[in-house]
């Protein structure tokens, strides 16, 4: 089956030669900073983390987003879904690969990463995000690919599949919960200490992630000639109102805790990120700009259902993932750090190498995910033409 | 020669060693008797009123911690090592100094240095126990073991670690050879001197102070200076409603 | 019995095979590029039979490594009774010579020597200093009340 993920139309081939592009210059840029240090990024030591952590974050939510199609298809058996499932699974494989490399890039030793199972620390919540997140690559290759093999034969999926892929369900909510407490765990930090935490990960997620799939649906769609059915679109889009609606709901609920206690370790985070701080605002704009595009995005998301216009559906998935991706990937780390424990404030940007390793990785999670997708609209493709019995390798 | 080019084949060469650091303590790791100072556990008690009688205070305490540990002096403020130094009272202690006594103990630059938390979030976090505390209370850094993920510096709630943003050689002025220097890509503190501890000697701030106002002894010892110090006069340390016990006392 | 799309599947083998052994290759063309033995140290003895120093000096220094950082115990008691402190100040006492500056990188090149030769990578003088002190002492300690005896 994996030999169809190198066959492809000459657009797609072009569109992987162009992706090794950013790639190489990713791969570049990092070897500078395994010569250099990380004094090549932005950070420091009091914005200690940075870019590279919060695609992480913001991508183990993308990862964790697919259970928003597994489970209604498995548990609700809703059909809509019977096109999607396999790309919101294999979304999130290539997602969770994203991660792991953007917290390689972030490691300073990064020779020693096998300390972490050399010397196992269970205390440590970062070792439990290591085994929620790998196993959840395991999970999701396993039983995409499986679900798929089968399909291509036109028989029904192994016994063995069934539990796995109910497994897969609250291990989806596992791994951004426990990737909530790397942060919520720790003192002194305001922004992040909270309950919130984990429920407002998960509401973005599942607003981003499948506001994502759904953009990769229509361009599949325009591009590569596969429909994955409106009906399962549309399904979708409420998924994301909801969410986004459950998102905006938590961030309130926040700004109302931080402001009305008043307490100086909870307010001054959120002052710094929204209204800005001793004269830093570096972040001002980005965020009104983020919460405005998700308060302007459910009008939208509800607008496409009601038309049942593919175009604004576009636009309005774009502002979610757009405005949620600001929220976390820029927001959330810089935000929790800018006010130091020694508090001073300080102002993080990310330098261009920085940008460019992430955007690297990010090329190389394309990469990945179109060559999964090849073999998905291949195996499909065959299935709708009724010919699954002259499949490639006879 | 086979066996090697295996070793170097699986990537293994660099790991292995690491698993002989899973041998058990032998009978011949016995200390070297009498040499050493010992503690049920170690605390230091910063008297600020000494230090603020110092108006001319040259810094003593943390250029001798500097110059003892090859602690590097990088221009460029975010990239900083500290391991002990001095900072207004008001970053230590935000909003908990007495502000109808003319704000002397917020804007005075007061010792700061790592608080040997007894309630350590840093080693809670650490993924490799590469940080951990000790029985006797110091908190180490073994930067054989470290990763360079800076999660404990985000738990950290006093910023009393650092990371080598970049190789710390070079900016070093001068080398005291009986401390090794660091590599980038690790975090390093202040370790309550454990190498002088174990030679016998008090913390090199300790000595280094001409004006006596940190007294560093064993807080389970009744007869120890620190415990009497604590016992006579009232003493605050930084952010106790965090819950971290540190072991570093200011006399206020 | 016939192999299916041969012309992918052999090269694909050949590739493997070749990347999988390259580090054969490339040590056994870093050994026979020759060797040079590295200086003779200013010591008297080792701290164990050169035999045991030659295998296991890679354990030891990892175990005191540990022993020290980790346990806060520096003293070692050789095989013979002898006790050292344990530190790669210990070995550069002997295997390092200081210059008039204090600085000599002989205990690094006595050490490189070898790896280089063996293709193992060394970091100990990315923080350990290579040289010296001036006058430093002896790193052999005073005998002192009797230890137990062991191999490392």
């Amino acid at each position: 089956m994996i030999e169809r993920a190198f066959i492809g139309r000459a657009r797609s081939q072009l569109w992987l030669a162009a992706l090794l592009i950013p790639i190489g210059v990713g791969l570049a840029c990092y070897l500078r900073q395994f010569e250099r240090g990380l004094a090549i990024t932005g950070m420091g030591r009091d914005v200690i983390w940075g870019f590279y952590v919060a695609q992480f974050t913001f991508l183990v939510g993308v990862a964790a987003s697919a259970v928003m199609v597994v489970a209604p298809f498995y548990l609700h058996q809703s059909r809509e879904f019977a096109r999607i499932v396999i790309l919101g699974e294999f979304l999130a494989v290539a997602a969770v690969l994203l991660c792991i490399l953007h917290i390689f890039v972030d490691l300073g030793q990064p020779a020693r990463v096998l300390n972490v199972l050399i010397h196992p620390a269970p205390g440590s919540v970062m070792f439990w995000d290591m085994v929620v997140l790998s196993g959840y690559l395991v999970l999701n290759l396993v039983i995409g690919w499986t679900c798929l093999d089968c399909e291509r034969n036109g028989a029904k999926p192994p016994g063995w599949v069934k539990p796995l892929i109910y497994l897969s369900i609250p291990w989806a909510v596992g791994i951004h919960t426990v990737t909530a407490f790397l942060y919520c765990g720790l003192p002194g930090r305001g922004l992040w200490l909270t309950a919130l935490l984990a429920p407002r990960f998960l509401s973005s997620a599942f607003a981003s992630g499948p506001a994502l799939l759904v953009l990769i649906c229509l361009a599949l769609k325009r591009f590569a000639g596969f429909d994955a059915g409106e009906a399962g679109l549309r399904k979708l889009t409420v998924t994301v109102a909801y969410a986004m609606a459950a998102n905006l709901f938590f961030i309130a609920l926040e700004f109302f805790t931080a402001f009305y206690s008043g307490i100086p370790g909870h307010r001054r985070d959120l002052q710094y990120l929204f209204f800005g701080l001793d004269g830093h605002t570096a972040m001002v704009p980005w965020m009104w700009t983020s919460l405005t595009l998700m308060a302007a995005s459910i009008p939208l998301l509800v607008a496409s259902l009601r038309r049942r216009s593919m175009r604004i559906l576009a636009v309005a998935c774009s502002l979610v993932f757009v405005s949620t991706w600001i929220d976390k990937g820029l927001g959330l780390i810089a935000g929790g750090l800018a006010v130091s424990p020694l508090e001073t404030v300080v102002d993080y940007a990310p330098t261009a190498p920085e940008v460019l390793i992430s955007v690297g990785i990010y090329a190389s999670g394309a990469l990945i995910l179109t060559l999964l997708y090849r073999i998905v609209l291949s195996v499909r493709s065959d299935a709708d033409h009724g010919s699954a019995a002259l499949g490639a390798d006879s | 020669m086979l066996k090697l080019s295996l070793l170097a084949a699986a990537g293994l060469a660099r790991t292995r060693p690491l698993f002989a650091s899973l041998a058990s303590v032998r009978p011949e790791d016995v200390l070297e008797p009498g040499a050493a100072l010992k503690a049920g556990r170690w605390a230091m008690v910063i008297d600020v009123r000494k230090c603020l009688a110092a108006t001319d205070c040259p810094d003593d305490c943390a250029r001798a911690c500097r110059s003892e540990h090859n602690v590097p002096e990088i221009g460029d403020t975010r990239h900083e090592v500290k391991w002990l130094w001095r900072e207004p009272g008001e970053h230590l202690f935000p909003g908990e100094l007495d502000q109808f006594r003319g704000g002397e103990l917020s804007r005075r630059r007061l010792p700061a240095l790592c608080n040997h938390c007894a309630n350590p979030p840093c080693t809670r976090v650490c993924p490799t126990g590469a940080t951990f505390s000790r029985p006797d209370g110091i908190v180490v850094m073994d930067p054989h073991r470290c990763i360079g993920c800076r999660f404990c510096m985000a738990a950290c709630p006093y910023g009393s670690r650092s990371f080598n943003w970049e190789d710390p050689r070079p900016h070093l002025k001068a080398v005291n050879p009986d401390y090794p220097t660091r590599t980038k890509g690790v975090v390093e503190k202040c370790t309550f001197c454990d190498e002088r501890l174990a030679k016998g000697r008090p913390p090199a701030c300790v000595e280094a102070c001409k004006y006596k106002a940190m007294s560093f002894g064993d807080l389970k010892d009744a007869k120890s200076p620190v415990a009497a110090l604590l016992r006579d006069n009232y003493s605050i340390r930084r952010k106790p409603e965090l819950g971290t016990q540190p072991a570093v006392y200011y006399v206020i | 019995m016939r192999l299916y799309n041969a012309q992918y599947i052999l090269p694909g083998l050949a590739i493997f095979l070749a990347a999988a052994t390259f580090p054969f290759w490339r040590g056994a063309a870093a050994r026979s590029a020759g060797f040079r033995s590295p200086p003779n140290p200013a010591g008297e003895r080792c701290i164990e039979p050169k035999q045991v120093m030659r295998t296991e000096h890679m354990r030891m220094l990892v175990r005191w490594r540990d022993a020290v950082v980790r346990e806060d115990s520096r003293t070692y008691v050789a095989s013979d009774g002898t006790r050292w402190e344990r530190s790669l100040r210990t070995c550069v006492a002997c295997h390092g010579h200081a210059d008039a500056q204090g600085r000599s990188t002989t205990a690094a090149a006595a050490c490189s020597e070898c790896h280089g030769h063996m293709d193992a990578s060394l970091d100990c003088w990315d923080c350990h200093h290579e040289f010296a002190a001036p006058g430093s002492r002896s790193a052999r300690l005073e005998p002192g009340p009797a230890a137990g005896r062991g191999p490392l």
